[in-house]
């Protein structure tokens, strides 16, 4: 099979960039860690080049969340519409919880 | 009368025909033209020619399609047909389908024992009526990424033919079935790209069928089959 197979049409490259989101996502935690670890302050939150990855990252991050819960929702037909409902409410809530948290926390963002 | 040309993969290289239409024709009259008028070498398979039988599967300007059911005047004027992709050409346009048949033949496409006489209400019946719908054209293992990959991998219509015996309320083989599909090369392999289901001329949507087999093989595995 053609290595570029994932070209051949947009659906195959979708699924691609699905599948690639969750290795860059797991690659920014490791980056992020590391600089934790070497600077416990999160001084390094402010770089300019940590500040450009994450913004990259984030942008994997939406494609991950989206094309999961869009995949979720093709599998919905397997459960019942009162725990479909109760798990994207869960889902978002989660996810737009820790992102206030992290602004927050990381940038002093007036959230709180 | 307009007149297309029709581009035709034989072996390694591209033969050009050109070939008259009118508003229904189909790409499968297109090629019965082609083989009756001007080239009667030309090699491929049909049947009934109203995507009842599946045997017209073939790759139609780079997509797996029915050629009985793909119009010529819905295609740009020159159509390139291959062989369905992922499976080795016998010659032409005739493809090698023993692997995906032999597949089949592992999922025990059939009802096992008998519960209750045989007898199944209309809502049972219509649990399997979609994956009962698959006429085995081959289009989904065409389309799937992850059988071209690794042929050792079930594939879409495997599994939607083993849910369609697992969810047969007159089958009593369940347990059997389960460790077949929950084996290495079952339904593990599928990472739900969904093509499988885009290109299914009869819309029995394997990409849901497997993740439901994902389910039942779970459950099959964490009960040790026993539920």
């Amino acid at each position: 099979m053609n290595r570029l197979w994932w070209f051949g049409n947009v659906r195959y490259f979708l699924y691609f960039l699905r599948e690639l989101s969750g290795p860059v996502i797991a690659a920014w935690t490791i980056y992020f860690l590391l600089s934790w670890a070497v600077d416990p302050s999160f001084g390094f939150v402010s770089g300019a080049v940590f500040v450009a990855v994450t913004w990259a990252t984030l942008v994997f991050s939406l494609i991950h969340t989206l094309t999961w819960l869009f995949v979720t929702t093709k599998l919905t037909g397997i459960l019942r519409s009162s725990v479909r409902l109760g798990l994207f409410l869960m889902l978002i809530g989660m996810w737009i919880g820790l992102s206030i948290f992290l602004l927050n926390f990381f940038y002093d963002a007036p959230f709180f | 009368m307009n007149n297309i040309r029709l581009r035709v993969r034989r072996g390694k290289e591209f033969q050009e025909y050109a070939v008259p239409y009118d508003s229904e024709a189909t790409v499968l009259d297109s090629l019965n033209h082609v083989k009756d008028e001007q080239d009667g070498t030309l090699t491929f398979r049909w049947s009934c020619r109203m995507g009842i039988c599946g045997s017209c599967g073939m790759m139609v300007d780079g997509r797996p399609v029915l050629t009985c059911q793909t119009y010529v005047k819905d295609l740009r004027e020159v159509v390139t047909v291959e062989p369905l992709r992922h499976f080795p050409v016998i010659r032409d346009l005739v493809v090698d389908i023993d692997d995906p048949m032999e597949k089949f033949r592992s999922v025990m496409p059939w009802t096992m024992g008998k519960r209750d006489g045989h007898k199944q209400s209309p809502k049972q019946r219509e649990k399997i009526h979609q994956t009962s719908q698959c006429i085995k054209c081959m289009l989904c293992y065409s389309a799937c990424p992850i059988y071209g990959l690794d042929q050792k991998f079930m594939g879409p219509a495997a599994g939607a033919l083993a849910y369609r015996y697992q969810a047969d309320s007159r089958d009593s083989g369940k347990k059997e079935r389960m460790d077949a599909v929950t084996g290495k090369d079952g339904v593990w392999g599928c990472s739900f790209v969904g093509e499988c289901s885009t290109v299914c001329p009869k819309k029995v949507d394997p990409a849901l069928t497997l993740q439901r087999l994902k389910l039942m093989g779970l459950k099959h595995i964490v009960t040790g089959g026993r539920l």
